[in-house]
């Protein structure tokens, strides 16, 4: 289980996340939504430990960082490096083995050519390869199903369902409310950098509710479109 | 993490290649001009263990990019993160430190070795929240974007013109005119997405002139600080200084042609010794500049008509 308690972050002056104190259960699919930048990534760096923080996130475990797999958005690619290469790299980066990498290209990916040319869709999906191969214990998705093929995406669909079977805590982020109710056992609304509604599944609606009132609809008129 | 460094190997070799550079002949060739540079500068320039720490710390600012840390950070350990920075930096600043070395200049090389250690603790993960003023925000987006992510390198260039004055060593003024436009030419090695050059509504001529007006003008006043308080100091060799600033808005112009002449790639190695080239012998720009003119002007055709 992790706990965060009291999580704040802020830029100078700007606070970006605020008192947030959220739970994640293994076997648990948690989503995170809200509007583009309130904050969602900045907490998921944070879990991730990429950025400091005030308050704490609590996990009993081991070193939360060493069992983390988090798949960016965009996920940095080297130039002049494989799909292959980058595999073995995040593998020996967590020494774990690395036999048989090529059974586990699950999305069918051209691993010998240069990572950094790949497509948006396959860079995530490299990316997600990699730390599904890392054997994580929690797994931090921003966006996954962003700029992914149908196909790919009822597979991310399938791993993740997978994931919960296997007991490891799953956070994601996603725009697409939809799939999240589809697969999520909880929801929390992040808006302005604090949690405005947490819910369990088959309370989502109230959630979707006040994310549709934050509309633009009103705002058309002042493009003067012609 | 030697598998790390072990990738690192293969893709300056694949770069070398990609550029059908034989590596050997390279690592000799950089080696050598690496050498004689230094020699130059100690040789012509009273201050130069202090210019050439400065450099050495400036030619890490590359290794410490967000994007670059957030991935090592998430791809490795905490120490490993850490041992992999310090390494890193340590290769890069090993040939100055070297140097200094070797010019028995033992406090700089502390001073460039302790820096480097320092500097590879400093993450700078954060998210700037405000942007840097420029005065350019007319006219996307060389200088806008160059200017932002260069500021500390383009006060060095400031800081040497002041240097200069407070040492009375007018050479180190004329150097910090040439720090401030090398760092303006390199604003030009990016090359921006197509749809960047898609969106204006000019034939490629008038797309190409409008970017060298740009140039000339941003390159005007990115180095009138420079110019201006070395020409108060130093009235009497303003001719000297309004010629180097000169110079360095001629390559200005040329590095824009240059760079749309290859366009979409990025400006190669090849290219850049073709330009350095002519930054040593300077007629050959009246051959240099139309060439690349006619070139950039044909290989924008399909993106601007």
């Amino acid at each position: 289980m992790i706990r965060i308690k009291s999580l704040s972050k802020s830029y100078g002056d700007n606070k970006v996340l605020k008192e947030i104190s959220l739970n994640f259960k293994p076997g648990e699919i948690n989503g995170i939504v809200g509007e583009n930048g309130a904050g969602k990534t900045t907490l998921f760096k944070c879990l991730a430990g990429l950025e400091t923080y005030e308050g704490k996130i609590e996990y009993a475990a081991a070193n939360l960082k060493d069992v983390t797999g988090f798949l960016f958005t965009n996920p940095h690619m080297l130039s002049r490096v494989t799909g292959m290469e980058y595999l073995r790299l995040m593998c020996n980066a967590r020494h774990v083995g690395i036999d048989n990498i090529e059974e586990k290209n699950v999305f069918d990916l051209p691993l010998n050519r240069y990572a950094d040319a790949y497509s948006t869709g396959m860079k995530k999906k490299l990316a997600l390869t990699a730390i599904l191969i890392q054997g994580n214990e929690i797994f931090i998705l921003d966006e996954p199903f962003n700029g992914v093929d149908i196909h790919s995406n009822a597979l991310i669909l399938e791993v993740i369902q997978k994931l919960k079977e296997l007991k490891k805590v799953v956070i994601l982020s996603s725009h697409i409310f939809s799939t999240l109710d589809q697969i999520c056992d909880t929801l929390h609304y992040l808006k302005d950098g604090k949690i405005e509604v947490s819910a369990l599944k088959g309370e989502f609606e109230q959630i979707e509710k006040k994310m549709r009132k934050s509309g633009i609809g009103s705002k058309v008129e002042q493009l003067n479109l012609s | 993490m030697y598998y790390y460094f072990q990738i690192q190997f293969k893709r300056l070799y694949r770069l070398l290649k990609e550029e059908k550079l034989n590596p050997v002949y390279t690592i000799i060739a950089v080696a050598v001009f690496f050498l004689g540079l230094s020699q130059a500068l100690f040789e012509y320039v009273s201050q130069a263990p202090l210019i050439y720490s400065v450099l050495a710390l400036s030619s890490l600012s590359g290794l410490g990019t967000t994007d670059r840390n957030e991935f090592l950070k998430n791809t490795f350990t905490n120490p490993e993160f850490r041992i992999i920075r310090i390494i890193e930096n340590g290769i890069l600043v090993l040939p100055f430190a070297g140097f200094l070395l070797y010019n028995l200049e033992y406090v700089y090389v502390l001073g460039v070795v302790v820096a480097s250690v320092v500097m590879s603790m400093s993450d700078r993960t954060y998210s700037v929240v405000w942007a840097i003023p420029t005065p350019f925000y007319k006219k996307p987006f060389e200088f806008i974007v160059g200017f932002r992510k260069s500021i500390l390198a383009l006060l060095l260039g400031l800081g040497l013109a002041i240097l200069s004055i407070v040492v009375d060593n007018f050479n180190i003024g004329i150097f910090g005119i040439l720090v401030t436009y090398f760092i303006c030419l390199n604003f030009y090695s990016y090359s921006e997405p197509e749809f960047f050059v898609w969106i204006h509504a000019e034939k490629p001529a008038s797309f190409i002139w409008g970017k060298i007006k740009t140039g000339l003008v941003h390159g005007f006043y990115i180095g009138l600080p420079l110019t201006a308080l070395l020409a108060f100091f130093y009235f009497d060799k303003v001719y000297f200084i309004l010629m180097f600033q000169f110079l360095g808005m001629i390559y200005i112009a040329v590095s824009t042609i240059a760079k749309y002449a290859y366009y979409p790639s990025e400006i190669n190695t090849t290219q850049m010794v073709m330009l350095i080239i002519s930054m040593l012998f300077p007629p050959l720009l009246i051959v240099l500049i139309p060439y690349l003119f006619s070139k950039s002007k044909h290989n924008l055709s399909h993106l601007l008509t």
